[in-house]
């Protein structure tokens, strides 16, 4: 079986983000940046089918900035078999994304695309369902673990208090949830391959996207407010007097009640 | 045996030739096994390495220990024994032969001395005996062979005492001045069948010691004669420094995946085991009910060599199995162990057990990438972050806000930098530690500054997870920090990030003069630069020793010192588990990060070990970052907060000092 997983990278949940100058975006001067995690696990979960047959071929593709690569090499350092960049402005939106995706898709014949069900910076999840649409492919979302078999997939959703098991035919597109494991930490030969590995490089106009004008626009960014100190109140015996103390405080200070 | 017959001297020398082939063919079987490890130099610095067989092989220095007295005067003695009487076989042996004797084999004093030590032995041999078979030590191996050896000790002792005092008797040996002990066997043997009885002995005695040869390297009675290259040879490394991986990029495996990845010293490690269990005896993961035993690590690792090698001798290119630590016994025994370094402390032949058990973790982290799941995320954590918690990078040096601590970029001429380390910068609980150093070197006016976002994770959690590739990343990097602000000295607060750079960062070239925080506060203690008053109510503060200060770098005086020098403190020990005993707090070797599902948590033992002492401790110090999260954790889930407080000793200091 032949997979293909679309990553996108973004700045590392470690960082501390900081607004940009020019209030509209953050500043990514010497930011780590990684694997969106929805889409770690989405590579966690095609490798598995990989470790239980090694003729499948687990394949990644980002849409972004040459910073992008860096993603792509961690995802081949963790066992994924060839990856493609296809380079795009930062700010390329999440249709032109799914566009230059679809086309990568079409000359890859995967059987099965997977993509996280949203990215950590923006968490718009809009690419993965944008995709299967211009693909004209049905999609799955929610996915926690898949089965093949027959002449389809067998794909498990999280739902509130359990799970869902669909089937789908082949080919379809499953945005990731979790995987059962924790993303893989590659193993030191596969970073050092990793390395050596080509990444073949495509850009939008080479696959016939032509980018559409923005259709929504970023207006302001502000980081949120500096958590103020706890507020403890002294029990001093009046339970009655305390009671009514918090609910106003609730009430009328954290607007929660 | 003076006049020896030639028909006799035939026998005796188709009996040596037997017993030297006996135990010939089976020691060149042994080494060639041994060639089947991976190379590793291990030649240098002669001069220490004969120091080390003068008072480790001959002085025994590392069997007379803490708890072992009697137990190591014992095997002293059989020792000691076995080299004088070994002399007394080799001239007995070259008399029958030729008809001459070794030199001082003939006098007086020699003959005391072996009649002496023949005694003595046979007391060592009965009491080693009854207390195998009625005082069973509990973590003991008692195999058959153990008594087979005892008896055959036993029995030269005896025929040795009979031939003399019947040759004596029998007047075919010169009394000389008799021994005490041989005088009252003499007259024993004092009649007509002297001359019988003495030749009898004489030639049991010469069977048995031939039939030792025989038997000894088939058996873990070995060690008599492996100790000798196996302490000539052991790591000239600090004991806290792990060995390097050279010219990773290049290699294509890495650690131990099978019986040819381990160095012939490892493999010779096995043969040099004599089951005596003192490692898993003091293995605090073994302790508290996990699978790990650092005995059977190593006789695991012969066995296989043993049981395999002889197939790979005949076949260089065959099929190897993986350690026998990642098929029958899971790899649970190998995450298991916090590198205290209990069991290296306590073996008597030096055997490297952490060495093993890291190059096999390297394997299953950098080959299989099979680490826990949460030893991974640390790794990703050190990877991304430069920090096993995860924490933002930028927010380093974020508790010396306000603290009026400079960087090395606002004060490069600084004399020392502070290394704080992940925890004392994250944690909020370390924190005050920092702070409380920080306070402490001011008063002082020791210059020094700090890195702030620029320092990361020295790198040690990684490499004790098995991750070289990753320490030597974190290495490197902070390498090139220290270098360019052209740093001299580094005083850490944490004994992982003291040991490291002091003792690992060399072998990257990073060499630097690295002070702990508590050697460095005695140091201004001694030196008056700081004076302590009364600030604080008397108490008794207990002192836990760890690891990495302690056994890894040999500092055990020093913060008892300074405890001892703040006012109104009186020291206590966590006896008897304190100084090269001390019970590891359970985070070391990565294991902070890692989750302790088997058994009982090790903090939890230390903790009952510190309230089993009585001392009327109302707290416990320490000098380390792990050990005082750990420590936290243990009496909060004990129960015992109100009553005992973990602290690090600089938090005594700063409390009581006086600003003058």
């Amino acid at each position: 079986m032949k997979f293909l997983v679309c990553l996108k990278q973004v700045p590392d949940s470690t960082v501390r983000v900081k607004v940009a100058p020019d209030g509209k975006s953050i500043a990514t001067d010497g930011i780590t940046w990684s694997i969106s995690p929805y889409d770690e696990y989405a590579i966690e979960l095609a490798l598995e089918q990989k470790d239980a047959d090694p003729a499948t071929i687990v394949s990644v593709v980002t849409v972004g900035p040459a910073r992008s690569r860096d993603a792509l090499r961690q995802a081949l350092a963790m066992g994924c078999d060839d990856a493609t960049l296809v380079t795009a402005d930062e700010k390329a939106g999440g249709l032109d994304v799914a566009k230059a995706l679809a086309a990568v898709v079409r000359e890859a014949k995967p059987d099965l695309v997977l993509c996280g069900k949203q990215a950590s910076d923006d968490d718009q999840g809009l690419v993965g369902p944008a995709l299967a649409d211009a693909l004209g492919w049905p999609h799955v979302g929610m996915l926690t673990k898949l089965v093949p078999g027959g002449d389809g997939v067998e794909l498990w959703r999280e739902v509130e208090g359990g799970h869902e098991v669909w089937s789908a035919p082949l080919p379809v597109v499953g945005l990731v949830h979790k995987s059962a494991k924790e993303p893989r930490y590659p193993s030191l030969p596969g970073i050092m391959k990793a390395k050596k590995k080509e990444i073949p490089e495509k850009d939008l106009a080479a696959l016939g996207v032509t980018a559409l004008a923005p259709r929504s626009e970023v207006v302001a960014m502000e980081p949120p407010p500096q958590r103020g100190g706890g507020k403890i109140l002294k029990a001093d015996g009046d339970a009655k007097a305390l009671a009514t103390e918090l609910a106003r405080l609730l009430h009328e200070e954290a607007k929660v009640l | 045996m003076t006049a020896p017959t030639q028909g006799l001297v035939l026998l005796l020398l188709a009996l040596i030739a037997l017993g030297f082939a006996g135990f010939f063919w089976r020691a060149w079987v042994l080494y060639r096994l041994l060639r089947l490890g991976r190379n590793e130099d291990r030649t240098d610095s002669p001069a220490r390495r004969l120091r080390d067989e003068i008072v480790i092989y001959l002085g025994q220095r590392k069997l007379l220990k803490r708890p072992y007295y009697v137990r190591g005067l014992g095997h002293a003695l059989i020792f000691w024994g076995f080299l004088v009487i070994t002399y007394g076989s080799a001239d007995l042996l070259v008399a029958g032969l030729v008809g001459r004797h070794l030199p001082l084999t003939e006098t007086g004093l020699y003959a005391w001395t072996l009649d002496i030590f023949a005694v003595a032995v046979l007391a060592a041999v009965i009491v080693a005996v009854v207390r195998r078979a009625f005082l069973r030590p509990p973590r003991m191996h008692i195999a058959p062979e153990g008594y087979v050896i005892l008896g055959l000790i036993a029995f030269l002792m005896v025929t040795l005492l009979v031939f003399e005092s019947a040759g004596i008797a029998a007047g075919q040996l010169e009394p000389g001045v008799t021994p005490p002990p041989l005088a009252g066997l003499v007259s024993v043997f004092s009649g007509e069948g002297a001359s019988a009885v003495y030749a009898g002995a004489w030639w049991a005695h010469v069977v048995a010691i031939l039939a030792f040869a025989v038997y000894l390297p088939r058996t873990k009675h070995l060690h008599i004669v492996t100790t000798l290259p196996n302490v000539y040879f052991r790591s000239s490394r600090p004991r806290g420094a792990l060995q390097m991986i050279d010219d990773i990029e290049n290699k294509e495996t890495f650690g131990a995946a099978n019986i040819r990845d381990f160095s012939w010293k490892q493999l010779l490690d096995g043969y040099t085991c004599t089951e005596c269990g003192r490692c898993s005896d003091s293995c605090p993961a073994l302790a508290t009910g996990k699978t790990l035993d650092p005995q059977k690590i190593v006789l695991d690792i012969r066995d296989q060599l043993l049981r395999e090698g002889p197939k790979l001798l005949a076949d260089p290119k065959a099929e190897t199995t993986p350690p026998a630590h990642w098929v029958e016994t899971k790899p649970d025994e190998l995450w298991a162990c916090t590198t205290c370094a209990a069991c290296v402390e306590a073996c008597p032949v030096t055997i490297e057990h952490i060495d093993k058990i890291v190059d096999m973790r390297r394997s299953l982290t950098l080959m299989e990438g099979t680490a826990p799941p949460e030893a991974q995320r640390a790794m990703t954590n050190i990877e991304r972050a430069g920090n096993p918690w995860g924490e933002p990078r930028e927010s380093r040096g974020d508790w010396a806000q306000g603290l009026e601590i400079p960087t090395f970029a606002e004060k490069p001429d600084a004399e020392y930098l502070y290394f704080v380390g992940c925890a004392a910068s994250y944690d909020r609980r370390n924190q005050r530690v920092a702070r409380a150093l920080t306070t402490i070197l001011k008063s002082a006016g020791v210059s020094f500054a700090i890195l702030g976002a620029a320092e990361t994770c020295n790198g040690d959690p990684a490499r004790r997870i098995g991750n070289e590739y990753l320490y030597q990343l974190q290495a490197q990097q902070n390498i090139e920090t220290l270098n360019a602000a052209a740093v001299k000295k580094v005083i850490t607060s944490c004994p992982h990030c003291f040991n490291t750079i002091a003792n690992e960062y060399p072998q990257l070239g990073g060499n630097y003069e690295v002070v702990h925080a508590l050697p460095l506060v005695k140091r201004l203690i001694d030196e008056k630069r700081i004076s302590l008053g009364d600030g604080a109510a008397p108490e008794r503060v207990a002192y836990h020793d760890p690891c990495y200060l302690g056994r890894h770098n040999g500092i055990y005086d020093a913060p008892r010192d300074v405890l001892d020098a703040v006012p109104g403190v009186t020291r206590t020990e966590i006896a008897p588990h304190h100084r090269e005993r001390g019970f590891c707090c359970g985070a070391g070797g990565g294991r902070m990060w890692m989750e302790e599902k088997m058994g009982q948590r090790v903090n939890h033992r230390r903790v009952d070990q510190l309230l089993a002492t009585k001392s009327g401790a109302t707290k416990v110090a320490s000098g380390c970052p792990y050990c005082l999260i750990m420590l936290e954790e243990g009496v909060g889930a004990k129960g015992v907060q109100e009553s005992i407080t973990p602290v690090d000793v600089l938090e005594l200091v700063a409390a009581r000092l006086e600003t003058s």
